[in-house]
């Protein structure tokens, strides 16, 4: 492989996992800083513990559906592993692009769809050459993710109203010390922080070196020491998405807790664990899903079970909106790096 | 890099409307407690100080109806909130009034001078304000009681702490009635010596005063329908 091919990989691959951190993971974390639960140093400490294990333990299932689950790259590999080398470099440049602009927007688009996205913009670059044929394509797989954006949030939702009703009516309404209650939930929270942290890691690490793996698996590197070549990429991701929360999230986690100072540790416990239960299901199958979406799934959750003075139902709206809009510009962006990058190298 | 480089989930949450109502009844109740001091003043004939908190009381009503108006923002069609949207509107409508009749009263007052009230309207005037004060105060008790309902996320216990006070705060706006019948009493017992414009300047001043505790009775009223709701 050209070096400068692999360095251009690996250097994506960290701006991907950086604004990872710097975001989603720092939005997820947030609500223990707005709770009080933990301030922002514990916060990042436990969530680069915990990022670590869960993309050690789990991340391999989701790692495997972005880099091979979509486009079959064995078939591709077979006529040239350039190929796939410029064309993962492509989706994960297209990514980070996306990501970039949506940041800066504020748009609310997931780094997991752009990724997803981009890999199936390669897919289609390779059906247009001939490399591969429609049918090619794991449509199901394809289908089977993108069924999961749906129905992630929603499950988040459900799941985080059932636990926060529980909690409502089992202690808030009936006590007549609340904020004894709360000071009991701040331990809970700080596992279901830790919880979080597990969850992101095991599926959204997948989303920064997906396209690494599967490059690199093709030449055969074996990994590092006792490490095999999956485990060196997982710490490699979940390592720049730490980077990212300690070096920028921390300012979004401070944005953020500050803000939302009503999502108390119960309410907090409530969105947080109802999310982390639903990313780590996702990730036990494989399937690629928005922590972020499914976190605003759980909060809408405790917001309609009592837990919040109110919600803004306005961001399902965006949300849905970023669904449709994210994985055909994904897709386009990652043909149109493709063509200069495959000029150059191919 | 620009600190506005986030992409966060903050636009889920909403400013939370009782703290709104909360931030609208302090303007009301400062007016009605400006209202308080002004009466005294005007007794005493300090007319100076008068004019002043005149003044005052307007700005804290004009402060009080913009509050009103940004109220509505706060709340377009896509928020979904845990009380009643409309009767919400109605409570703010209504404690807006307060303000209204406390600058009511206050223009009123500096339409005429003081100096030939007897003693005895004078004092029987200033119990009047004391006893709608004492609705005020009960009513500002149910405001700063709103915020631990949402702390507790509508805790039937903490509901029934705030409706129970309510019962107290109408009793009294019975006794601010029959208080007023008594203070027209002695007015008109007066009728000779101040003459009928200052009969008519202090009986509207009576019913202005009366007024206060008669609106702040039924705010606390319309906010009890809303908290019963709840449970």
């Amino acid at each position: 492989m050209d070096i400068l091919l692999g360095v251009a990989l690996v250097l994506a691959g960290l701006y991907m996992a950086w604004n990872i951190g710097a975001n989603d993971l720092a939005n997820a974390m947030g609500t223990s800083v707005g709770s009080k639960s933990l301030t922002i140093k514990q916060v990042i400490i436990l969530a680069a513990v915990f990022e670590l294990a869960g993309a050690l333990l789990f991340g391999g299932h989701v790692t495997g559906t972005i880099a091979k689950g979509i486009v079959p790259l064995d078939k591709i590999i077979e006529i040239s592993p350039l190929i796939v080398t410029v064309g993962m470099l492509a989706a994960i440049l297209a990514a980070a692009f996306w990501i970039t602009l949506a940041t800066f927007y504020n748009l609310p688009v997931s780094t997991t769809h752009s990724i997803v996205g981009s890999v199936l913009g390669f897919g289609i670059i390779c059906i247009f050459y001939g490399y591969i044929a429609f049918s090619d394509i794991q449509w199901i797989v394809l289908v089977s993710i993108v069924a999961s954006w749906f129905l992630s949030p929603a499950i988040g939702a459900v799941l985080a109203y059932i636990i926060f009703y529980i909690v409502r009516k089992r202690f808030l309404t009936k006590s007549e010390n609340v904020p004894g209650i709360e000071k009991k939930f701040i331990w809970l929270q700080v596992a279901t922080a830790c919880f979080i942290a597990f969850a992101h890691g095991s599926n959204d690490v997948a989303n920064a070196i997906g396209p690494l793996y599967a490059v690199f698996e093709i030449y055969g590197y074996g990994g590092f020491g006792p490490l095999t070549l999956t485990q060196v990429l997982l710490l490699l991701g979940a390592a720049g998405i730490v980077i990212g929360l300690s070096t920028w999230g921390y300012k979004v986690i401070d944005t953020v807790g500050n803000k939302i100072t009503e999502l108390t540790p119960t309410r907090g416990f409530s969105a947080q664990f109802a999310t982390a239960s639903v990313v780590l299901a996702h990730s036990f199958v494989g399937l690629p899903i928005s922590t972020t979406h499914t976190l605003v799934g759980a909060v809408i959750g405790v917001g309609l079970a009592g837990g919040l003075s109110g919600v803004n139902l306005k961001v399902i709206k965006n949300i849905v909106n970023s669904w449709f809009i994210t994985v055909p510009v994904a897709a386009l962006t990652c043909m149109v790096i493709y063509f200069p990058l495959a000029w150059f190298f191919l | 890099m620009p600190h506005k480089y986030i992409r966060s989930i903050l636009n889920i949450y909403v400013d939370s409307p009782i703290d709104a109502l909360e931030d609208h009844s302090k303007k009301v109740i400062e007016a009605a407690d400006r209202l308080s001091e002004m009466l005294d003043r005007y007794l005493e004939g300090n007319i100076e100080r008068v004019e002043e908190l005149c003044r005052i009381i307007n700005d804290l009503e004009h402060d009080a109806d913009k509050m009103k108006q940004q109220f509505q923002l706060i709340l377009p069609n896509s928020v979904v909130i845990q009380l009643d949207t409309n009767d919400l509107l109605d409570f703010l409508k209504s404690q807006d009034r307060i303000a209204n009749n406390a600058q009511n009263a206050a223009h009123w007052m500096t339409l005429r001078s003081p100096e030939d009230l007897p003693q005895d309207v004078k004092d029987e005037l200033r119990s009047l304000m004391k006893m709608s004060m004492a609705c005020i105060r009960g009513y500002e008790k149910v405001m700063t009681g709103l915020e631990k309902l949402e702390v507790t996320s509508y805790s039937k216990v903490e509901i029934q702490k705030l409706v129970e006070q309510i019962p107290e705060i109408e009793k009294q706006e019975f006794e601010v009635d029959m208080f007023e019948v008594h203070v027209l009493k002695t007015l008109f017992k007066h009728e000779n010596e101040i003459g009928g414009a200052g009969v008519y300047h202090v009986v509207r001043l009576i019913d202005n005063i009366g007024d206060i505790a008669d609106q702040t009775a039924r705010s606390v009223d319309i906010m009890r329908k809303i908290l019963i709701k709840k449970t």
